[in-house]
């Protein structure tokens, strides 16, 4: 059911896209459209008027040409009238010379005259002879034709010369050709008479391809005399036509149908007799309209040929642009496919050739800056971005590898010590070191400072063995600018799949094994610096807690608590027949969590660090530290309160000025707070934190380095660190009855403690053999379980108030 | 039978004139054109017919012919008197059909060359119209006349010799107006003179050539 919907979508989806690409190529708006339609409609325009001109030219042809014809037909009519007349004439004068004819005129035979006449007259095809003596008289056959008057006035004078002409005798057109007859000398008129019938008028159509009538006028009537035309079409053209007949061709409608007429007068008739030249204009056109499909077929051709050829200009333009367009689509998206081919000389050529010069550029700028996104600048390492990548591409591809990580300790004192440069060439002098240990197959990467990372294929054995051949490799000095440098490189490690299953998760487990290591100081061959699950403060649980400390911070669930500081040089007797009195209170932080437990601050404190909450934490606890102070010495108990400091806080730089604004908020002197500081957070950035601690010094504060003894701090450092006191770490205190090294440890501490001018504090002291000792050693105080354990504000009151121990009181 | 009769005929006639040759007279007609002009009229004919018909003798027995030659009749106007046989000699080397429908002698000699026919007795008077059957413009003209006195028109005049008499006096030729050929009477003694002045305008009429498309060779 769902796939089928997904199907519909799909192929709606298709279609949609279907469509914008046919948009996108045809739309109206395209450039291709435009072109197109600019082409085709000029070219279609243009064809149109050449189909137009040719049309018209065509169509004007035919009309001259119709209209040549029937003037041609009158010159041929013209023509052949006029060779009939020489003929006729010639054959008529061949009689009037003939013998047999002269010897019956001659001798004034009648009856032999009218004998020869019917015999030419039959030779030659005429329909009427007849013979006119010069004396008078008319000897015709036949013998109606003795009636008819009309051919003596048209004899020519003289008797030498003959004539021919037409006459209307008898219902009949009748050419009469007319010679004279001589013996030698005239003796009278040979006249043969030939009728003009539908014959005649059918040899002259045919003979002109037209139809040629011949018609009588007479008081303005038209009478047909012969013609080829259809009967219907007589009678239309008697009633129709008019007198005088168009002596230029016209068009006229005749019955249904257009004709082309033209008229004149047979010459010889006087003008009685007119020649109608028609011809049907259907039968032309239809000449024409054969001429007019082959144009319309023509015109058709013409326009596809045209539409074409629009499109392929069309295409020709728009094709480039289009795939620049798409080339350019596909670089905006980061694309970059192969360079656009287009093989022309022109405009477009060269745009595609710079197109491609761009494209090529854009993606060397692109490599470029991926590079260096990707890559750490100091050296060939990738930086954190790319490295997070390879580990990505890596955990998809392989089923097992491992995270290194490195960070050189004290590489920050290099840098300050001997300047940038020299350690820029530690660092590259230690990436060349790495690189002998890898092959290809492994990938490096550089964090910044002395931080780098490893990739590497491979389970826990692996990461293990990379360890070991890191320590090996950098454990020869570095000489760098001449001075000797040694290092100490702190090594972790966490495997896919085993401690996380994405690249950020191996990192940062990586890292945490990195922080173990430090943290529990491992650095040996064979030492294991694998992520240690169990021993991680970075978890789900961290995070929640960071949350959770943000959140009592602002709601005030965090808790101020104290353990008292027993001063055993002092000599005065306690309840526990010990001696000493309380002058002294360590301020411990614990958090309230919302679900009721209380926190710790090893629990809470890194992270605070981590996520520089620290530093409000630390002005919440000495702000805190100092109301209780004012509260106590307003009952006239003067106590002097230890807090502890961050390496963090001493870094941040503002923690002289805010102390010293809170001594002047509570009108206290700097005397009554002492900062407790571990020797690591000195260690970490000692000149900053020097510069620091002497500041504080200058404001009047003590300063007291706690857990001494856990720390890499040499002792050069801790002669410069402006301290009063020395806090030895409870693991040397614990068993320091039992243990006789603990007591070496913690004899020798006191000593030098004061003779370095420090008092010094035991801490964790749980019973009372421990103390009697630390008093016998000369230890300035005490503090642990078996003095007091750490107490909220109103219990410590209580406890002190309880007098188990005396206190000092103000102004003693 | 005919023939010999006409013989006889002719030879009282010739005795007659020799007869009355003593008293011989002199007729010259002068011809004047309307516009008073002397007029040449070449082959004119002049004859005079006597008044009274005795004793006009025969004329002396010629035998006269009118020969083709080069497709044309020679002479184109002969005159003759009444009786006279005249021959027809074809002197080309085609053949010629020789004819005439006029009154006064119809004849006609179908094709013939290089021969001479019988000669034609013309025995009444009148103009003969000769033509050829072949040659159409071959055209002469035979005056016969009833009288021995004729001329032709000579030497810008017409003479006439005959004995003194009274006599009508005839002039033909076919560029004439019939008008301007009545005869005249007059009576001759000794000599005579007499202007003959046209009404009409005279056609110089000679004998017509073959025409330009006429060529021998052609036949």
């Amino acid at each position: 059911m769902g796939s089928l919907i997904n199907k519909t979508i799909s192929r709606k989806k298709q279609a949609e896209a279907g469509v914008g690409q046919w948009r996108q190529r045809f739309g109206f708006r395209s450039l291709q459209f435009r072109i197109f339609s600019l082409f085709f409609l000029l070219l279609l325009v243009l064809q149109s008027y050449t189909a137009y001109l040719v049309y018209r030219s065509i169509l004007d042809d035919f009309d001259k040409q119709s209209y040549e014809n029937l003037h041609m037909g009158q010159q041929l009519f013209n023509e052949e009238r006029n060779n009939n007349d020489v003929y006729l004439g010639n054959t008529v004068r061949t009689i009037a010379k003939d013998w047999a004819f002269r010897s019956a005129v001659g001798q004034q035979d009648r009856a032999t005259i009218i004998s020869v006449l019917a015999n030419h007259s039959n030779r030659i095809n005429a329909d009427y002879a007849q013979f006119l003596p010069a004396g008078g008289g008319r000897i015709s056959t036949p013998e109606s034709l003795d009636s008819f008057d009309g051919v003596t006035p048209m004899l020519p004078e003289g008797g030498r010369d003959g004539v021919s002409f037409y006459s209307y005798f008898n219902g009949d057109l009748i050419q009469f050709v007319v010679e004279p007859v001589k013996a030698p000398l005239f003796l009278g008129w040979l006249v043969m008479g030939f009728s003009v019938d539908q014959d005649s008028a059918k040899d002259l159509s045919r003979l002109t391809s037209l139809d040629v009538s011949f018609v009588f006028s007479h008081d303005n009537q038209l009478d047909i005399i012969a013609t080829p035309l259809a009967p219907t079409l007589q009678d239309v053209v008697a009633s129709d036509l008019t007198l005088p007949l168009p002596t230029d061709t016209i068009s006229i409608m005749l019955g249904e149908d257009d004709y082309l007429i033209r008229g004149f007068a047979l010459e010889g008739s006087d003008g009685q007799v007119q020649v109608l030249l028609s011809q049907r204009l259907n039968e032309l056109r239809a000449g024409f309209e054969s001429v007019w499909d082959s144009l319309v077929l023509l015109l058709a051709m013409g326009s596809l040929l045209s539409i074409l050829l629009a499109y392929r200009i069309a295409q020709s333009i728009a094709n480039p642009v289009r795939r620049l367009l798409e080339a350019a689509a596909d670089i905006a998206s980061g694309n970059y496919g192969e360079p656009i081919k287009i093989d022309r000389q022109d405009e477009i050529g060269r745009l595609s050739m710079e197109f491609n010069r761009m494209q090529e550029a854009v993606k060397q700028r692109e490599e470029e800056i991926r590079f260096r996104t990707t890559h750490d600048d100091l050296t060939p390492f990738l930086n954190r971005t790319g490295f997070l990548d390879a580990l990505t591409v890596m955990t998809n591809a392989v089923a097992e590898c491992a995270v290194v990580t490195l960070d050189i300790e004290d590489f920050r004192q290099v840098n300050d010590t001997l300047g940038h440069t020299v350690g820029d060439q530690m660092i590259g002098e230690l990436a060349l070191r790495l690189q002998s240990v890898f092959d290809s197959s492994y990938r490096l990467a550089r964090f910044g400072g002395g931080h780098f990372a490893m990739l590497v294929q491979g389970n826990e054995h692996q990461a293990q063995q990379l360890c070991d051949k890191v320590t090996q490799v950098l454990e020869p000095a570095f000489e760098l600018d001449g001075v000797k440098i040694y290092t100490n490189v702190i090594k972790g490690f966490a495997v896919y799949p085993a401690h996380a299953l994405d690249a950020e998760g191996m990192l940062r487990k990586a890292d945490i094994a990195l922080d173990q290591s430090r943290q529990y100081k491992k650095s040996a061959y064979g030492d294991n610096y694998g992520y240690d699950p169990s021993n991680d403060q970075n978890t789900i649980f961290r995070l929640s807690l960071l949350h959770e400390l943000r959140d009592a911070i602002s709601n005030d669930r965090m808790e101020l608590y104290f353990q008292p500081k027993l001063q055993l040089s002092a000599g005065q007797a306690g309840a526990a027949g010990t001696k000493g009195y309380i002058s002294q209170v360590e301020c411990l932080i614990r958090m309230n969590h919302s679900d009721g437990r209380m926190v710790y601050p090893d629990q809470f404190i890194p992270l605070a660090e981590s996520s520089g909450a620290i530093v409000d934490l630390t002005e919440w606890v000495i702000e805190s530290a100092l109301r209780q102070c004012k509260l106590m010495r307003e009952q006239q108990i003067d106590l002097v309160f230890a807090v502890n400091i961050s390496a963090i806080d001493l870094t941040a730089g503002k923690l002289p000025k805010r102390i010293s604004k809170l001594l002047s908020d509570y009108q206290l002197p700097p005397h009554v707070l002492v900062l407790e500081i571990t020797e690591s957070a000195v260690a970490e950035d000692p000149q900053q934190a020097l510069m620091v601690m002497n500041e504080l010094e200058a404001i009047g504060l003590s300063m007291s380095i706690d857990d001494y003894g856990t720390g890499y701090s040499s002792l050069a450092q801790m002669k410069q660190i402006p301290a009063a006191e020395l806090k030895i770490d409870r693991a040397f205190v614990m068993n320091v009855v039992a243990d006789r090294e603990d007591q070496l440890i913690v004899r020798s501490t006191i000593d030098m403690g004061h003779g370095l001018g420090l008092k010094v504090t035991a801490e964790g002291v749980e019973d009372s053999a421990a103390l009697v000792l630390l008093e016998e050693m000369g230890c300035d105080f005490a503090q642990g379980y078996y003095i007091a354990k750490p107490m909220p504000a109103v219990e410590f009151h209580h406890w002190l108030v309880a007098g188990d121990y005396p206190y000092r009181a103000l102004g003693e | 039978m005919t023939t010999r009769k006409t013989w006889h005929i002719t030879a009282t006639l010739l005795l007659m004139q020799m007869a009355s040759m003593a008293n011989t007279a002199e007729l010259v007609v002068n011809l004047h054109a309307a516009n008073g002009k002397p007029l040449v009229l070449e082959g004119a004919v002049l004859y005079a017919e006597p008044v009274s018909t005795q004793g006009v003798q025969q004329a002396a027995l010629n035998r006269p012919e009118v020969a083709q030659r080069e497709r044309q009749f020679d002479p184109y106007i002969s005159v003759i008197q009444t009786g006279t046989r005249v021959s027809f000699p074809n002197r080309d080397a085609v053949s010629h059909h020789v004819y005439s429908f006029s009154a006064a002698k119809s004849f006609e000699f179908p094709l013939y060359r290089d021969q001479s026919p019988d000669p034609v007795l013309f025995d009444r008077d009148g103009v003969v119209i000769l033509g050829c059957n072949i040659h159409d413009w071959m055209l002469a003209y035979i005056v016969v006349v009833d009288t021995p006195y004729f001329a032709q028109f000579d030497d810008q005049q017409l003479r006439l010799s005959l004995p003194d008499g009274a006599y009508q006096v005839s002039l033909w030729h076919p560029g004439l107006n019939t008008e301007d050929m009545t005869a005249k009477s007059v009576t001759v003694a000794g000599s005579l003179t007499l202007d003959w002045t046209l009404k009409h305008k005279s056609r110089r009429s000679s004998q017509p050539g073959a025409p330009d498309s006429f060529d021998e060779s052609d036949y």
